[in-house]
């Protein structure tokens, strides 16, 4: 069973798009290619949830989810540390997943 | 890659909302044909829904944009605010933040922008760029540090 994770955003320029990205670099970093990492609309995020292990979402989240969910605003806004801060909580809900 | 120059930076701004100024920046962006009339709709209906603003430090910037449809050339439109504008937060859409900066992107999704965001999102996430950028005195030098960060 592959895991995935999801970005998501609300529109337009896909800001979910830099989560992706950012991501999946540290996850090749640390050997895990083998988790997938997509980006999706929020709008459209009913067709995902039950098929994902972790959500990032740019926008806030106004409903529970099966699985944990992070805010992916410090890719966007976040220092350099907090970046990679982000990365290394993302990092950690990848450990524990079964 | 986004089109950044002179003509997109936009000093001295005034407006009593974000509908307003966004209106404002797609009418300038309009003119130089990088998008058709409708799209500024898209960038509308989006703030609504999804909010831009961002609690940037040492002052809050909004990053408006709508979806890639009715968009000739990508382009950046820049404003910097003579009073700040009130955006909703993208993290928490009850939050008001005061947005002294705006960076209205427009995007014809001919080409892969990541480079491009993440750049903005350094410079988002450096107070002392933001800083800088709110003091250069005219349009020819912000243009050009806006295209050095994002184009680089």
């Amino acid at each position: 069973m592959g895991y995935r994770i999801v970005v998501a955003c609300g529109a337009g320029i896909n800001t979910s798009t830099l989560g992706e990205d950012m991501i999946r670099e540290r996850l090749s970093k640390e050997g895990r290619e083998d988790i997938e990492v997509i980006h999706v609309l929020m709008s459209n995020i009913e067709a995902y949830e039950d098929n994902m292990d972790i959500l990032v979402s740019m926008q806030q989240v106004y409903r529970e989810f099966k699985c944990p969910v992070v805010s992916g605003l410090p890719f966007l806004i976040g220092t350099k540390s907090e970046k990679e801060a982000l990365l290394d909580k993302i990092m950690e809900l990848v450990k524990n997943l079964k | 890659m986004f089109r950044i120059d002179e003509d997109f930076v936009l000093l001295d701004v005034e407006a009593t909302s974000a509908d307003e100024l966004i209106r404002f920046m797609c009418k300038e962006l309009e003119a130089a044909d990088c998008i058709q009339p409708e799209h500024v709709d898209t960038v509308l209906e989006r703030e609504q829904k999804f909010p831009t603003g961002l609690p940037t430090k040492p002052f809050c910037v909004a990053l408006p944009h709508g979806e890639p449809h009715g968009v000739n050339e990508s382009a950046l439109c820049f404003a910097r605010l003579k009073k700040p504008v009130v955006f909703k937060n993208m993290g928490n859409a009850c939050e008001d933040l005061d947005v002294r900066m705006v960076f209205l992107l427009v995007n014809n999704s001919s080409e892969n922008q990541v480079e491009a965001l993440r750049n903005l999102s350094e410079m988002f996430g450096e107070s002392e760029k933001l800083s800088t950028l709110a003091l250069l005195e005219n349009k020819k030098d912000v243009a050009k540090m806006l295209s050095n960060t994002i184009l680089k």
